[in-house]
Formats: structure tokens, C-alpha cells, sequence
């Protein structure tokens, strides 16, 4: 990843600069890759895009190399989604298989 | 990157979806103040080559006939920001941001207190596993 934890803002949270909503999904118009889908969402941070994306996908992966973020994405409690530390490098899935992957601010 | 763009074709079921979403270097930030653009910033090389680096990572791995391209663009979101001081904060911890663009800090110094909203720019680019 070219810059793991993202772009860290005033509150030193990588989460803290990006978008509060879901602007993302929307300005996207990806809702069909999510939509029922197994989802691996690489850079997930704290699972803010993660737990939007499980709301209507059947599951949801999160990776994130920032422990502090995975504990707040865990925090969270979406039923269908796990979150764990994790590289792009080095995904730890096994030989789990997806049908989207997200690289969300981490390629 | 590569690496990691293989690590996901792995990881990905054939027919299945690999979506890359990051910052936009080719659309530096913009800051706006009162519904005005007055300004703008500016990225750090690094955050710059990093994006190109990536752009060609997916570019290899697509010619590698891993990946065919779907769609891809950009869009914008806001950023509020409270003031000149919390501006300052969020520039001088960025590690993408650099710093403001000729002349934008002085047009902000005048009147400091005021809220600012800063637009950033999203790329994207959605693929499908071969």
C-alpha cells in the first residue's frame, strides 16, 4: 500500500478526512458489486465504508494495517461484517474468495 | 502494488469485481469559503508519484489480461472545516497535503474565523476479474 493508514487528519483519525456519508457508494453507482455480495474491503480504516456496504451485502471482510482503526470498526458491532489487521500485501484470507474487492484509499 | 492488485485477483471469484478508490492527484484540493472558491492546496510529490505508481500498477495488471476495465472517474466531497487555525492543523498532519496554494493562507488570514469547506476529489476505477 502506498499509504496504509490513509491521510491522517486534525483528530488522528484516517477516517477523520474522508467523507461522513456515503458519497462514495453513491457517486459510485457501484451498488450492484455490494448488493448481496461477499465483500473484501482492503484499507477499510475504521469500517465506516465497510459498515455501509454491509447493509445491504451479504458479507463484509475489512483489512486495515492500523489496529486502532480495526478495534473502532469492531466497535462498530455490524453483525455481518469482520474486520481484521491485515496488509495488501499480505490479505491473511486463506482461501476465502470474494466477489468485490474494494481498495478503499489503499492502493 | 502490483503485488497487492495480485493478491486481490487471487482473492477475487472469477467474474467477480476489484474496485480502486483513492485520493486524485490529478484534481489537487480546493478550498472554498462563503460558497467562493478562493484557493486551493497542494499534495506532496511523494502523494503524487504514489498515485502515478498505482495508476501504472493497475495498468500492468490490466495488460496482464488479470482485469478488464469497467468504467472509471472522479467525484468531489466537502470537507467542513471550522476555521483558518483548524485548516492549518489539517494541512500541517496530512501526509498527502502539502500546503496552500499561492496566495490562499493570505486571502483566509483576513477574516480567520470563518468556516471553510474544503473540496477533495475521489478517483475511481472498477474492474472485473478475468
Amino acid at each position: 500500500m502506498a499509504e496504509p493508514v490513509g491521510d491522517i487528519g486534525r483528530i488522528g483519525c484516517p477516517s477523520a478526512v474522508r467523507p461522513a456519508d456515503d458519497i462514495e457508494l453513491r457517486k459510485m453507482r457501484a451498488a450492484r458489486y455490494f448488493a448481496g455480495k461477499d465483500v473484501l474491503d482492503i484499507g477499510t480504516g475504521d469500517g465506516r465504508l465497510a459498515s455501509l456496504i454491509a447493509r445491504t451485502a451479504r458479507s463484509v471482510v475489512g483489512l486495515d494495517p492500523d489496529p486502532a482503526g480495526i478495534r473502532a470498526a469492531r466497535r462498530r458491532g455490524v453483525p455481518n461484517a469482520r474486520f481484521r489487521v491485515s496488509t495488501a500485501q499480505d490479505l491473511g484470507v486463506g482461501k476465502e474468495r470474494f466477489d468485490t474487492v474494494l481498495f478503499s484509499w489503499s492502493l | 502494488m502490483v503485488d497487492a492488485l495480485h493478491q486481490a485477483h487471487r482473492a477475487v471469484r472469477p467474474g467477480g469485481t476489484i474496485i480502486d478508490l483513492r485520493p486524485d492527484s490529478d484534481h489537487p484540493p480546493r478550498v472554498i469559503r462563503g460558497g467562493r472558491a478562493i484557493g486551493g492546496l497542494y499534495e506532496r510529490p511523494h502523494a503524487v508519484s504514489d498515485n502515478h505508481f498505482s495508476d501504472r500498477a493497475v495498468a500492468r495488471v490490466v495488460g496482464e489480461g488479470l482485469l478488464t476495465r469497467i468504467r472509471r472517474g472522479h467525484f468531489w466531497y466537502e470537507l467542513p472545516i471550522a476555521d483558518l487555525a483548524a485548516l492549518d492543523d489539517y494541512v500541517a498532519e496530512s501526509r498527502r497535503i502539502a500546503g496552500y496554494t499561492r496566495g490562499t493562507h493570505a486571502l483566509l488570514a483576513r477574516d480567520p474565523g470563518r468556516p471553510i469547506v474544503v473540496k477533495r476529489a475521489l478517483a475511481y476505477g472498477i474492474y472485473r476479474r478475468v
